[in-house]
Order: C-alpha cells, then sequence, then structure tokens
C-alpha cells in the first residue's frame, strides 16, 4: 500500500513539473533573453532604403573617381560588382546578372534583362522595357521602361519617368517629379509631385455661389470645430462648410462642395465590398461608403473606415486614408507643393490625370487607370 | 445558502465572459484583418505637439529619455519638450537644466515644488501652458524612437480621434524572472489585447505614457482629473463617452523599464487596480446608461472597466465552492465545482489569458521565452493576491489617503550605456 501511495505521489509530482521542465531550463540557462527589438534609427523617411544604400555605395566606391574603362570585382562583402565605363552601356552576353552595377556616368541598360543585384548611377539611369530589377539608383533622374518590374526599391534625386504597364513593388521615392504611365501597378511612392498619366490641360471649372452651411443635420454632439452626426451625412451639392465632420456611417459629398475642415466616414465593413469588380468605373461611386463628388475642395483630411472614393477634378489637402478600397478619378490633386501629405489605403486605383504631392502609399496594390471617357461611361 | 449558490452563478457567469473576452480577442489577433489605417502616413503637414515628460526624483533614468526626445524626427517648429518636474529632491533639476543649457531653445522646465502630488495633479498644471493642438505624455523611464513622435501624431488627421496610445516594450527583459514574466505579460496586453480592440472598433485603452491627447477633446472633456490614480483610465472613459475615439498604434513601439523586484511589482499593480475602480466606480453607471453607443463598445468598455475587479472574484469563487462544496451542497461529479475548476483555469490558466500571452509572443517571434508560460501561473497568483489587497485596502481606507500615488521605483543607472 505505501509503495502504490509513493508511487501516486511521485507520478502526481512528475506530472506537475514536467510542464515546467522547459520553463526551469530556460531559466536557469536562459536563451532568449534580449528585448523586442524595437529600432530606434528608424524615423518614418520614406527615402530610408536609398539612403542607406547611398551610404554602402559611397564606403565601397569612394576611390572610384574616375572609372573610363568597365571592370569588375568583388566587394569585401563579397558582392560581385561591375563599375560601368564612360561610354554608359552595357553589353551583357546573358539575360540575367547578379552583379552590382556602378556608374560615375550616364547610363543606359538593354531590353528584356534581369538583374539580381542594385545597379547605381550617379548620374541619368535609363532602363530597358521589359526588364527586371532588384533596385534602382538614379542619382540624376531614372527612366523605368515600359513594362519592367522593380522587386525593392527605386529612387532619385532628381525626377523619374515610369513607363506604361510597369510594377513597382517596394518603395519607389524621387525628390523632384516622379510620372507614373497608365496601367502602372505600385505599392509605395513618395515624390515632391507624382503625376499619374498626362497631366490635364486647364480645366473649366464651374463657377457658381456656394451657399453657405451653419448647421449640419444630424448632429449628435459639437465640441469646437467638430461636429459628430448620429448617422449618414448627405452633403448637398454647391454647399459649403467651416469645421470637421464626423459622420456615424456613410458619407455623401455632394459636387462643387467646399469644406474647411476634415471630413470622417465610420461605415461598417459589409460583404458588398468585397465583390466588386477589379476595373475602375463609375460602379464604384455607388458602392464607396465615402463618396466624394466632382469639384468639390476640402482643406483638410479625408478619412474613410471603408471604400472611399474622390470625384474629378476635386482638390484635397490632406492627407486621405481609406481602409479599403480608394478611387481617386481624373483631374484631381491631393496636397500642395508647400504642404505635402500621404495618400494612403490597402488598395489604390487612380486615374490618369491626378496629381499628388508627398506619398502615395497602396499597402496590397494600387494602379494607375486609363481615365474612363463620356462615352464609355455610358457604355458601362 | 441561496445567497451562496446564487454568487456563485454569477462568479461563473463573469468567469466564462472573461474567458470568451480572450479567445476573442486572440482569435482576432491570429486570424483577423488587422487595422493599422495611421502607421504609413510619413509625409504630412503636422499638428503642433508638445511633449510632457512627468519626472519624481527620476535621476536615475531622465537623461536617457531626454537623449532620445531632442533625437526625434519632427519638424523642429512643431515640438516642444517641457519636463514636468514634479517635486523632486534628487538630481533631477539639474539634469534637466544641464539638457536646457546643451540644447537652448527646444526643451523646457517646469518645476512643480509643491501642490497636490501625483502624475494627474502634474500633469494638469502642466497643461496650462500647452499651446500646442496635441500633447504627448512619456514617463522618464521611456526611450522614444526617432520616428515615433510622427506614429503617434499621425491618428490626430482624423477629427474623430481623441486619444493615441502606442506600445510599451520592456527594455530590461533579461535580468531576472520577473522581468521575463512581465515582458510576455505586456506582449499579451498590447499585442494581442490592446491591437484586437483596435482591428474590431472598440476601445483601446489610452495607457498615460507613449500616448497623446488631442488638446481640444481634453477641453471638450473638462482636462485632467487630479483626484484619481489612473487618470489614463479615467481619460479614456471621460473621452469615449464624448465621442472622442482612442487610436491603438502597435508599431508604434517605446521602450520602458519594468519592476526589477516583487515587491516593487506589487506595489505598482495595487497602484493600478485602485485606480482602475475609481474608474469602475465612476464611469459604469455612465457607459451602460449612456445612448449612441454600439452594443459591442458598450459591453467592451464595462468589461474592461471590470478586469481588476476579477480577481478578488475569482479569489471568492473558490472560496464560495469550496463552502459549498463542505457543506454538502454540490458534489464533486455533479456540481459546479469541477466547472469552476474547469473554467478559472481556463481563464487564468493556460487556455485563455495564457493563450493570450502565448499568441502574443508568437507574434513577437520569441519562440524560445515563449518555455517560461507556465511559470507566469505564479505571476498570475501574486498579481491576484495583490489586485485583490489593492481593492480591499482601498475600500477601507479614510477617504484622504485613497489618492496616495505610489511612485514605481526605477532600476536603471544614470550611467548604465543602453545598448538600442
Amino acid at each position: 500500500m505505501l509503495f502504490w501511495s509513493v508511487i501516486l505521489i511521485l507520478v502526481t509530482i512528475g506530472l506537475f513539473i514536467l510542464p515546467l521542465v522547459p520553463a526551469i531550463a530556460e531559466l536557469t540557462r536562459p536563451t532568449d533573453i534580449a528585448p523586442l527589438r524595437v529600432v530606434q534609427a528608424y524615423d518614418n523617411n520614406p527615402m530610408h532604403f536609398a539612403e542607406g544604400f547611398q551610404g554602402y555605395i559611397n564606403k565601397h566606391f569612394a576611390d572610384a573617381k574616375e572609372v573610363d574603362e568597365h571592370s569588375e570585382g568583388t566587394l569585401p562583402d563579397g558582392t560581385n560588382y561591375h563599375k560601368v565605363g564612360a561610354d554608359g552601356h552595357l553589353n551583357m552576353a546573358s539575360k540575367t546578372t547578379d552583379k552590382l552595377f556602378f556608374s560615375r556616368y550616364a547610363l543606359t541598360l538593354p531590353d528584356d534583362r534581369t538583374f539580381e543585384s542594385e545597379i547605381y548611377s550617379q548620374a541619368s539611369l535609363v532602363t530597358g522595357i521589359g526588364s527586371h530589377f532588384r533596385a534602382l539608383f538614379g542619382g540624376q533622374s531614372l527612366v523605368i521602361g515600359e513594362g519592367s518590374t522593380v522587386w525593392r526599391w527605386a529612387h532619385s534625386d532628381g525626377d523619374i519617368v515610369v513607363g506604361k504597364n510597369a510594377m513597382l513593388n517596394g518603395r519607389v521615392t524621387s525628390r523632384e517629379t516622379m510620372t507614373l504611365g497608365v496601367g502602372t501597378h505600385f505599392e509605395r511612392l513618395h515624390a515632391a509631385k507624382i503625376m499619374c498619366g498626362t497631366e490635364l490641360g486647364p480645366v473649366a471649372v464651374p463657377q457658381i455661389e456656394r451657399i453657405v452651411l451653419e448647421e449640419l443635420e444630424g448632429v449628435k454632439t459639437k465640441a469646437g470645430r467638430r461636429s459628430l452626426l448620429e448617422g449618414d451625412l448627405n452633403f448637398p451639392a454647391g454647399h459649403s462648410f467651416d469645421g470637421d465632420i464626423v459622420a456615424g456611417s456613410t458619407a455623401i459629398i455632394g459636387d462643387n462642395v467646399y469644406i474647411k475642415g476634415n471630413i470622417k466616414s465610420n461605415a461598417l465593413n459589409d460583404l458588398a465590398h468585397y465583390l466588386h469588380s477589379t476595373g475602375v468605373a463609375d460602379e464604384h461611386k455607388g458602392s464607396a461608403r465615402c463618396e466624394i463628388g466632382d469639384y468639390v475642395q476640402i482643406d483638410g483630411a479625408v478619412i474613410s473606415t471603408h471604400d472611399l472614393y474622390i470625384g474629378r477634378h476635386c482638390r484635397i489637402l490632406g492627407p486621405v486614408i481609406a481602409e479599403n478600397l480608394l478611387v481617386i478619378r481624373s483631374g484631381t490633386i491631393i496636397g500642395t507643393a508647400e504642404h505635402p501629405c500621404t495618400v494612403t489605403a490597402p488598395e489604390i486605383i487612380i486615374e490618369s490625370g491626378c496629381m499628388v504631392y508627398g506619398s502615395l502609399w497602396a499597402a496590397e496594390q494600387g494602379v494607375v487607370h486609363d481615365p474612363l471617357t463620356a462615352e464609355k461611361e455610358v457604355a458601362a | 445558502m441561496a445567497l451562496l449558490h446564487t454568487l456563485y452563478d454569477i462568479i461563473i457567469i463573469l468567469i466564462v465572459i472573461y474567458t470568451i473576452r480572450h479567445y476573442i480577442f486572440t482569435l482576432n489577433r491570429l486570424y483577423g484583418k488587422q487595422r493599422h489605417p495611421f502607421i504609413d502616413i510619413d509625409t504630412a503637414n503636422w499638428p503642433t505637439v508638445t511633449v510632457l515628460v512627468a519626472a519624481h526624483n527620476e535621476e536615475r533614468v531622465i537623461s536617457h529619455s531626454l537623449d532620445a526626445l531632442v533625437r526625434v524626427y519632427y519638424p523642429p517648429e512643431k515640438i516642444k519638450i517641457i519636463v514636468v518636474n514634479d517635486r523632486s529632491k534628487d538630481k533631477t533639476a539639474a539634469i534637466i537644466e544641464s539638457y536646457i543649457e546643451k540644447y537652448p531653445g527646444r526643451i523646457q522646465h517646469f518645476h512643480r515644488k509643491e501642490g497636490k502630488p501625483g502624475k494627474a495633479a502634474a500633469l494638469k498644471e502642466a497643461s496650462a501652458l500647452v499651446t500646442s493642438e496635441v500633447i504627448m505624455v512619456f514617463d522618464a523611464d521611456y526611450i522614444p524612437g526617432r520616428g515615433l513622435i510622427k506614429q503617434l501624431a499621425a491618428p490626430f488627421f482624423d477629427p474623430e480621434v481623441g486619444l493615441v496610445m502606442g506600445r510599451v516594450v520592456p527594455l530590461n527583459t533579461g535580468k531576472n524572472l520577473l522581468t521575463r514574466l512581465l515582458d510576455m505579460e505586456r506582449s499579451g496586453g498590447y499585442q494581442v489585447d490592446q491591437q484586437a480592440r483596435m482591428n474590431m472598433g472598440l476601445l483601446p485603452q489610452y495607457g498615460g505614457t507613449v500616448g497623446g491627447v488631442r488638446v481640444a477633446a481634453l477641453t471638450d472633456v473638462g482636462g485632467w482629473h487630479d483626484n484619481t490614480l489612473a487618470e489614463d483610465t479615467d481619460l479614456t472613459y471621460r473621452a469615449f463617452l464624448m465621442g472622442w475615439k482612442t487610436v491603438y498604434q502597435n508599431r508604434s513601439e517605446c521602450y520602458e523599464e519594468v519592476p526589477e523586484t516583487w515587491a516593487v511589482r506589487i506595489r505598482q499593480i495595487m497602484r493600478w487596480a485602485k485606480g482602475h475602480n475609481q474608474s469602475l466606480r465612476r464611469h459604469s453607471a455612465t457607459v451602460l446608461v449612456t445612448r449612441n453607443i454600439r452594443f459591442v463598445e458598450k459591453l467592451d468598455a464595462l468589461l474592461l472597466l471590470g478586469v481588476y475587479v476579477m480577481a478578488p472574484v475569482v479569489l471568492a469563487g473558490w472560496v464560495i465552492g469550496i463552502i459549498l462544496f463542505y457543506c454538502g451542497e454540490m458534489t464533486v461529479f455533479g456540481g459546479y465545482l469541477p466547472l469552476l475548476a474547469l473554467i478559472t483555469y481556463s481563464a487564468v490558466g493556460n487556455t485563455a489569458a495564457f493563450f493570450e500571452i502565448a499568441a502574443a509572443v508568437y507574434l513577437d517571434g520569441g519562440q524560445k521565452r515563449l518555455r517560461l508560460l507556465p511559470l507566469n501561473f505564479f505571476n498570475f497568483m501574486i498579481s491576484t493576491l495583490s489586485v485583490s489587497r489593492g481593492i480591499i485596502t482601498y475600500a477601507f481606507a479614510k477617504p484622504e489617503g485613497r489618492e496616495k500615488w505610489d511612485k514605481t521605483q526605477r532600476f536603471r543607472s544614470e550611467n548604465t550605456i543602453l545598448m538600442l
């Protein structure tokens, strides 16, 4: 009897201690005690990678003051490189290369090639069409060829021009103007000015006398400049308002409206938005939980917890934030040269003729779309 | 005996509700859609910000905090740092003055030599100096990264947002068992609990540090209240009831120092329990009767208010269960006792709260530290007893003694070289 009692006690103790064995082992011989890594130096700078790469180049190619002839070698970290000569042309025998290319001169790349390492040109850099790149750095300017793909990042201290149907993964940044061809897919763009497609000529803005709205309907509470609405916001066309508006649900802003303040729509998610088609069209206008008409001016931020549709020829000071799909129709300008801002959403469809000063961040994917003509809209 | 049965039923229902809550939050974090709507804002016409650094005898840590704050990446004309030196008796004042000399025009010293003790009272007085659109509050042991102020300022472009909360990350994790357990507990609280609330449009809690307050919202709700031990929870609820949202930014992380001794930890959690329950007393009825709040938000707000009450409730459940058992009111197999044991174990053992912590550590990538999880049971037991003790001492304390501020002791040295 005593034997079995002792066995029972031992088994009980054993079962209790068993899950503690790894814990006690980790306690006595710690293997994972470092604090969670928080990158203290990260400063939200969109050019973080490009500046880091510039530092890398300065470190390894500081002595390459004059390079007239092509040469090759290996950096201390094992990276194979190719210094481009003054002729600025590459004669690549194979379609694919894993070499890092460095050039102090203007550099032009051939078509239909794959570059698995970075390409750096201190002057201008022009890529071929239909090529694939890990990363591109064009000191003075950068042209990304039609149908080309960037995997990680691209940067220029000068202008960037992106050909039609390019695929820009990761970050593409410019200190000057970035022009995107129609059909370009993008993730994270930043420039002093981002021009989507072709710049529109002068637009005849309807000249109307806006009616000032002193009070909104359905205001739940008002604090300072902020009006918190009970339910939907239906802002009538041709009116103006001075203050911030928070809609309890959907927000529909009519054409030719001027709002001196910020707008927030609190529409809840529903299943409908998952069913939308992948092409841009006015169908988005009808299904968006936050819809802004044509020729609307908003001197502030626009925020939607759901889809956001911004009509043609609007001017928004920004930022613009949507938690689902963001559609921006042609002729709309977001931010100003003096006050650049951020446009961000998981999915962005932006039409040719739009302009953004600052950052255009599509967390999942963005696309520059050809604007619909009136005839096409009728057909749709 | 019927009363005991009724109490027992209520306790079991409460524990089941909290267990479900833990599971929902954890599953949401593991499988749900994650919301970080403001984290990508890197370019904007930024709001003006005043950073208030609350300091009371902080000679060991204040220099690290100020070193970090003068390096932040924010338009210099739009940021002002005010160190709220609350009646410090050590070298804190001299250290602050040395930084003012070193960085002229960037730091202001608000030296509070008298008045009501406590962080809330100090913030209340210091806020009178603020002329900016946003106030950001940091405790003196916090070390913000270069991009943190921008990340915390970004949600204020949303006119509905009144409060913003970042994530707190312990720096001194490797000191001993306690710091390692607290590191995992913090992971659970922020990585899962707070982010799940953000995902689900519920009520993330403003934690009083690594966070920001919109001045217009603060004015709207009547400013800081200095008659509370948890000015953060109090402000969260007053803002919530006035229609101001709190945003949690999980990727806006900031290092802090966690207690390195059990005595300090017990005092800290007792203060939190007292302060939180002050808010429970003040705001629960208002939350219940206020209209125009979604049911789920209201439920979450009430459950959040009740978290510190659950410790004595669990203890009471154990005691009542044993009494009922020995009075022959229920049998091991037929009564509620096994159910209570099961549910309690689920709620506080390793399948609910511990599931939450495990998921958080997994999401943080800390695979090996997860082995310490079973030891968190001891931390849980100490916390349960400490919270219960805090609530009881608060209930029986004289009114003038209830708001006594118990400052958390610092362990870092002024000369510590931080390897960040």
